[in-house]
């Protein structure tokens, strides 16, 4: 299972990844520093297979945010973007922010920073 | 102009024209009867006391448009047409005739003047009403009875006709004589008991009596009631009554002549004792002008007067006045013209014998034998009372039409003492006023005239409870003194008087001034003069009290004059034809300007003022306002002295006495203050807004900024729990200090935001190098800043400025020049340069960058705004940047082309002339 990670923090990266695998150390997890690394990643995907069954999406990030990372995967081919489930990864509390993810059809639900073990493993969505 | 305004001035132009026109309506409530009639005798006004005495008469009260004649008794109604016929020729008519009213014996007098105040000529009757007990004293109301005793118990026959021959009553014996009853003569003429062949001679002789003064013959013809005739003897006389003459007819029945001398002996007698009674003076004189007779009255009278003691053919001219040589021998002259001319004469005269005033009228009577003069019987009567009451009623007259322009107290007063004290025959008189507790002379006369002069050098000064006047003063009754030389009320026995009145002169029931008269001989000033000047008193206060009410509203109107005056907004009233009615002070300068040159002018539309783009909805708030709709507008105008401004326009209906709309008042307010105010208050809410918002997004932002690098730290702490090796172990610590960093650097930034705020500005010398240097040095550990060739182009010289802000702008732009660099370049550089031109200093970073994309360019000084989320830092470095330029003040600007580059221009004040700025 390939779970791709965008943040434009190596750091939240690093401790998400770690987090992750730490669950289940069998899975492939692809890591991008920003959005625009992660569009030209995905688009370069051959096949189903090869795309990521979930992407854990941070929201405030420079160049290309969460919400514009979106609206350029929304562009991508149906082939790469079936069936994958995109989660919000953020440590932003504004309510204006939770209100926009819950009303994108990619989004399926929206964890608060930091991930933590218990946190990936209550969430319904994210199941590994 | 307000509404209620309008109603004053036209409450004292209502008053002033109903004062001048009809003058009897001040008279309301005096006793003196006023009456005006138009030339058909109707009634135009009647004051109260001449209604009650009409209604006494007829049981009715008269009503304005019913006739007088209605009113009055039918013998009276032939000589009032006559009087006012004259009247309104120009007459002025004075008469004294008393009327009886037969059961009551209500006399009055009656005087007619025609007055020219009303287009419609008019003519006022006034009339005095004597109370019967005055005019018909005890001693009248006795020879009254007697008169009527001797009347109907003499023997003799008398019957008593009008002129004409009307028989007006005749006594018992005539009655006897004839046979017939009271009842049987009346509406009948003296020709009812002649034979035919004797009526037209009576016609004729009677005739000749009346206009001629030959007496008939004296042997007549009678007829009793059963038809036999009689011889009787006629002797004639006539006595003029209320104006007319009538006649009185003895007749002695010849037939019966036995006991005649006997009779005639008793009526003697009788007629003796009635003469001696009458308060009438009667006597006669021969053709030598020698005393003959003369009854009581007239002896008493010589004595009392004139000091003479009547002796039967003493000369006439002995009672005449020997020290006044000319009236003496005008006397003289008036009897021998009455044995000259054989007729009858009258005579009015103004007496002053022994200090007393008299006026005395009567009449001269030739005494007939045939065609020869034999004497003169004269009669005369004391009418003082009447005379000073007419002359009182004439003068009052004068003074009331005179107060009506009267503008003063001093006026007033002034007219009080020409119009009525000269003309009561009084020697001296003043009017002193009650001020302050004191009385003071303000008018006052002597010989007729007011002597101004008199009162100038005086300083003569009355306290109240001092003197006569004093005493007036204090206790508001009226003080008669009959001799000043015994009276211990009189101040100042030294002043060369005998008698004195003091009348309280009273304004709403206060003293408020007394009127004072002298004379020099002792008891002067009788019961008629306390009632003349009361009355007078009366009206002068009443006078007063009006010009103070008329002063109170002049005052009144001055107030309201002030306020319309002193207001600073135009107020004008406009009628409902669209001209200008009235306006005050302001709105006659201030409109022209608004409206063009042209001046503004009662009269004038109001349209020329308003301007033709407004015209359509200033004329729908007038009709608004005349449909009794408040209506308030705002305009901004040009005004050439002031520039723009804002005007508030209120439309405000103006109404009439009748509550009816007709105009309206317009209020014209400069309200640009306000306006600026009202704008000031607009763009302080907008900015209050806009920092309300930056605070909401400064929350949220500085939340997650914070919460950011927290977050990592404690990912982090759970990756070391997890860690299976120490150097796994350290790595992650490595990367929790770095987030402290970050966390710290970010706490640092919102600490300069808030410095930068508050701190004062203090420049200082610094050299520009050391401050790139040092600013480049703190942003060495950026990711990329290895990779980056730095370009300096900076000044030798020291520049100055405040060093913690300068450090901020140039820190922010430069480490934003850093965080966005391309890493997709190899070759990336950052240009920093500084240089002073002018007064102004420059800061220019330019880097090629990543760019800003161009929608963003205009919210990259936005603090937090959502849009600049792409910001590597904490969002807050660009705000507090221009923040800190704006403190400065000084101007940034950013230019850029996404994936080109991106170049900051600051320009700052150099520090003299910001110290300069500062300063101011």
């Amino acid at each position: 299972m390939l779970i791709l990670l965008i943040d434009d923090n190596p750091i939240d990266l690093l401790v998400n990844d770690k987090v992750l695998r730490n669950i289940n150390p069998h899975l492939e997890v692809e890591r991008k520093l920003s959005g625009v690394e992660a569009i030209d990643y995905l688009s370069k995907l051959s096949s189903q297979d090869q795309a990521p069954a979930y992407i854990l999406l941070d929201i405030k990030m420079p160049i290309m945010n969460g919400f514009e990372f979106l609206e350029e995967f929304e562009a991508l081919s149906p082939s790469i973007t079936e069936g994958v489930k995109v989660i919000m990864v953020s440590s932003s509390i504004d309510p204006s922010d939770r209100q926009k993810a819950e009303a994108s059809t990619w989004v399926y639900d929206f964890l608060e920073k930091p991930l933590n073990v218990s946190k990936i493993k209550d969430c319904p969505v994210l199941d590994i | 102009m307000t509404g209620s305004n309008i109603h004053l001035i036209k409450m004292l132009d209502n008053n002033k024209s109903e004062r001048q026109i009809l003058f009897p309506h001040l008279a309301k409530e005096s006793e003196t009867m006023f009456v005006v009639l138009d030339q058909e005798l109707k009634i135009v006004q009647i004051n109260d006391s001449a209604a009650k005495a009409a209604a006494s008469i007829v049981g009715s009260s008269p009503k304005p448009g019913d006739l007088i004649v209605d009113y009055i008794l039918p013998r009276f109604v032939p000589l009032l047409k006559r009087d006012i016929q004259r009247c309104l020729k120009g007459e002025v008519i004075k008469r004294f005739n008393k009327i009886g009213t037969g059961a009551e014996e209500h006399i009055f007098s009656y005087r007619l003047l025609s007055l020219d105040l009303h287009p419609k000529k008019l003519v006022t009757l006034e009339a005095v009403r004597m109370p019967s007990s005055e005019m018909m004293p005890v001693a009248i109301e006795e020879q009254k009875s007697y008169l009527s005793n001797i009347f109907n118990t003499i023997s003799t026959g008398i019957k008593i006709s009008d002129a004409k021959g009307k028989i007006i009553t005749v006594n018992k014996a005539y009655q006897e004589m004839t046979g017939l009853s009271e009842e049987d003569f009346q509406g009948k003429t003296i020709l009812h008991t002649l034979p035919e062949d004797e009526k037209e001679m009576a016609i004729e002789q009677l005739a000749d009596f009346v206009l001629k003064d030959i007496p008939p013959k004296r042997n007549w013809r009678m007829l009793h009631k059963d038809g036999h005739e009689m011889s009787i003897d006629l002797a004639i006389s006539k006595v003029r009554v209320g104006g007319e003459y009538k006649i009185i007819y003895s007749i002695t029945d010849l037939s019966k002549q036995k006991g005649l001398e006997q009779n005639l002996e008793n009526a003697k007698a009788q007629m003796d004792a009635l003469v001696n009674n009458l308060s009438l003076m009667l006597w006669s004189v021969d053709e030598n002008l020698c005393f003959v007779t003369a009854n009581k009255a007239a002896k008493d009278y010589f004595k009392r007067y004139l000091g003479y003691d009547f002796v039967p053919g003493d000369l006439l001219t002995q009672v005449f006045d020997a020290t006044d040589v000319p009236r003496a021998e005008k006397r003289k002259q008036r009897y021998l013209e009455v044995l000259r001319t054989k007729k009858t004469q009258s005579f009015e005269a103004v007496e002053s014998f022994r200090g007393a005033l008299q006026h005395l009228s009567g009449e001269m009577h030739p005494i007939l034998e045939g065609n020869q003069v034999r004497g003169i019987s004269c009669f005369m009567e004391d009418d003082t009372k009447a005379f000073l009451r007419s002359t009182f009623s004439k003068g009052l007259g004068n003074f009331i039409v005179h107060c009506a322009k009267a503008s003063s107290i001093k006026q007033v007063l002034t007219h009080l003492v020409e119009d009525v004290l000269t003309k009561l025959f009084i020697e001296e008189g003043e009017v002193l006023l009650l001020k302050e507790g004191k009385l003071k002379p303000i008018v006052r006369y002597k010989e007729g005239k007011v002597k101004k002069r008199l009162l100038k050098s005086e300083t003569f000064v009355v306290k109240p409870g001092e003197g006569v006047t004093g005493k007036v003063a204090q206790s508001g009754k009226t003080l008669i003194v009959a001799d000043s030389a015994t009276d211990p009320r009189v101040l100042n026995i030294e002043k060369a008087f005998a008698s004195e009145i003091a009348v309280p002169l009273k304004v709403r029931e206060e003293v408020f001034a007394v009127i004072n008269c002298e004379s020099q001989s002792k008891g002067f000033f009788g019961e008629i003069y306390r009632e003349i000047l009361e009355a007078a008193a009366r009206e002068a206060g009443e006078q007063i009290r009006k010009l103070q009410d008329a002063a109170t509203i002049q005052e009144m109107e001055l107030h309201y004059k002030t306020i319309l005056t002193s207001t600073p907004n135009s107020i004008l009233l406009i009628g409902k034809d669209q001209q200008i009615l009235a306006y005050n002070k302001r709105a006659g300068t201030d409109l022209p300007q608004y409206g063009g040159q042209k001046e503004l002018k009662p009269g004038m539309s109001y349209i020329h003022f308003v301007r033709e783009e407004d015209r359509e909805a200033f004329n729908a708030a007038v009709s608004r306002a005349l449909e009794g709709r408040v209506f308030v507008g705002e305009r901004e105008i040009y005004h050439p002295l002031a520039g723009k401004v804002w005007v508030q326009v209120t439309f405000a209906p103006a109404y009439n006495k009748l509550e009816e709309i007709f105009g309206v008042t317009l209020i014209i307010k400069n309200i640009t203050k306000a306006k600026h105010s009202e704008k000031l208050i607009l763009d302080q809410n907008y900015a209050l807004k806009k920092a309300n918002r930056e605070l909401d997004n400064f929350v949220y932002s500085i939340s997650h900024d914070v919460r950011a690098p927290l977050s990592s730290i404690q990912g982090l702490s759970g990756l070391i729990e997890m860690a299976k090796t120490l150097d796994e172990s350290l790595e992650y610590n490595h990367f929790i200090k770095e987030s402290a960093e970050k966390l710290d650097h970010l706490i640092h930034n919102i600490l300069d935001y808030s410095r930068n705020k508050r701190k004062q500005n203090q420049p200082e010398k610094i050299n520009p190098r050391g401050l790139v240097r040092q600013v480049l040095d703190s942003n060495r550990y950026h990711e990329g800043f290895p990779g980056i060739d730095f370009q300096l182009d900076l000044p030798s010289t020291p520049i100055f400025f405040d060093p913690f802000r300068i450090r901020l702008i140039l820190d922010n732009a430069i480490s934003n020049a850093i965080k966005y660099h391309d890493p997709k370049k190899k070759k990336r550089w950052v240009k920093i340069k500084m240089e002073n031109v002018e007064k102004e200093f420059h800061i220019i970073v330019e880097d090629n960058g990543q760019g800003i994309k161009e929608e963003l360019q205009k919210k990259v000084f936005d603090m937090f705004v959502t849009a600049n989320r792409q910001s590597k830092g904490n969002g807050i470095g660009m705000y507090i940047m221009r923040e800190t330029v704006n403190f400065l003040e000084g101007n940034i600007n950013v230019s850029s082309k996404f994936g080109a580059g991106t170049k900051i221009h600051i320009t700052l004040p150099t520090p003299k002339a910001h110290a300069h700025i500062a300063d101011r």
